[in-house]
């Protein structure tokens, strides 16, 4: 695979194992990230600049938001990467086949809403510091700052397309370099 | 499907990991054809997008090793933008728990132990993501492990309180 420096390889075996492990502990497609990020960047393996390309192209392709895991797998280690993390990601979510059998035992139990609140708030935590991180990664300044919290501001409106977000944002990014 | 169904599917589908369109798409396709129908939907779901995908992110390759100035500018402007829309991801996590519509099925805990729970194990979270070399899936099924805590700790003295009743 084709890491972030030379020397920080990973085979696709373990590539396809750490977006497995990521998924099955997400309650989202993105929930995801903040597991793979710790697990990737730190070593190497990919840069914060991958993350924010991947997390943009799944953004804006038709599908779920979480094939951006898939947009990662491909800048990482090409379409063989890309196709194992597409079936990684397919894995954890059949498991609702099975949670349907048992539907009428864990559907309202509340140990395992209380289970799923303590790990969405874990998330929330743990994906706003590597927010932090990717911001870090290009500077904090007025310039980023106003760029992330006008994409903020537009994509709470719910009237303009992230396509139109992400396009916004490049378009200053290229004027303000 | 019925509207009933559809909402007891959401709720299955809350409860599951991953993606949560994939797990309801395999539903609907089990519900018309058993497993088959539930690999076939989900095949439906993911074909266009995954192809458009990697296709999307081979050019952008191809055109980053081209034109390597202009995509590092315009990735100054994507990242922080990245950053703003993840915030958005971020509050939608925690709403449920910090501000739950009003029609909202009922919580294993009362709103105000709710919101705290939710609010100090964010912020736990997060500080020891920062200052410790805790694998983050370890630091996930610890939070999830104290949601469990706390809904066991009021389900039991709701229990007690309607046997003392």
């Amino acid at each position: 695979m084709n890491p972030a420096s030379p020397d920080a390889a990973v085979p696709l075996w373990a590539w396809a194992w750490l977006v497995l492990k990521a998924s099955l502990l997400s309650t989202s497609g993105v929930g995801n990230i903040p597991s793979l990020h710790a697990d990737l960047v730190p070593t190497g393996q990919a840069t914060d600049a991958q993350f924010a390309e991947a997390f943009a192209i799944g953004q804006i392709t038709p599908g779920p938001g979480g094939l951006w895991v898939v947009a990662l797998g491909v800048l990482l280690g090409g379409l063989p990467a890309g196709l194992a993390a597409l079936g990684m990601i397919c894995l954890p979510p059949f498991l609702v086949l099975v949670v349907r059998r048992l539907h009428e035992r864990v559907q309202d139990n509340p140990l395992v809403i209380g289970f799923l609140r303590g790990l969405s708030a874990a998330i929330a935590g743990v994906s706003l510091v590597t927010l932090a991180r990717l911001l870090l990664s290009v500077g904090i300044s007025p310039v980023t700052l106003g760029i992330a919290l006008g994409a903020l501001g537009l994509s709470l409106t719910r009237r303009v397309p992230i396509l139109v977000i992400f396009a916004l944002a490049a378009v200053a990014g290229l004027l303000l370099r | 499907m019925t509207d009933a169904e559809l909402t007891t599917a959401w709720s299955l589908c809350s409860v599951t990991p991953g993606i949560n369109q994939i797990a309801i798409t395999a539903l609907i396709g089990q519900k018309v054809r058993g497993v088959t129908g539930a690999i076939v939907a989900a095949a439906g779901l993911l074909t266009v997008g995954s192809i458009v995908t990697v296709f999307l992110t081979l050019s952008y390759r191809r055109v980053q090793s081209l034109a390597g100035g202009q995509i590092e500018a315009a990735l100054r402007g994507i990242i922080p933008a990245t950053v703003g829309i993840g915030l958005l991801t971020c509050w939608q996590l925690l709403r449920p728990q910090i501000a739950p519509p009003k029609n909202a099925p009922d919580a294993p805990v009362p709103l105000r132990v709710g919101q705290i729970q939710a609010v100090v194990l964010a912020v736990a979270a997060g500080a020891i993501l920062t200052f410790t070399r805790l694998p983050v899936v370890v630091l996930l099924l610890a939070a999830g492990c104290v949601g469990v805590g706390v809904a066991w700790r009021f389900q039991r003295a709701g229990k007690e309180a309607q046997s003392g009743a």
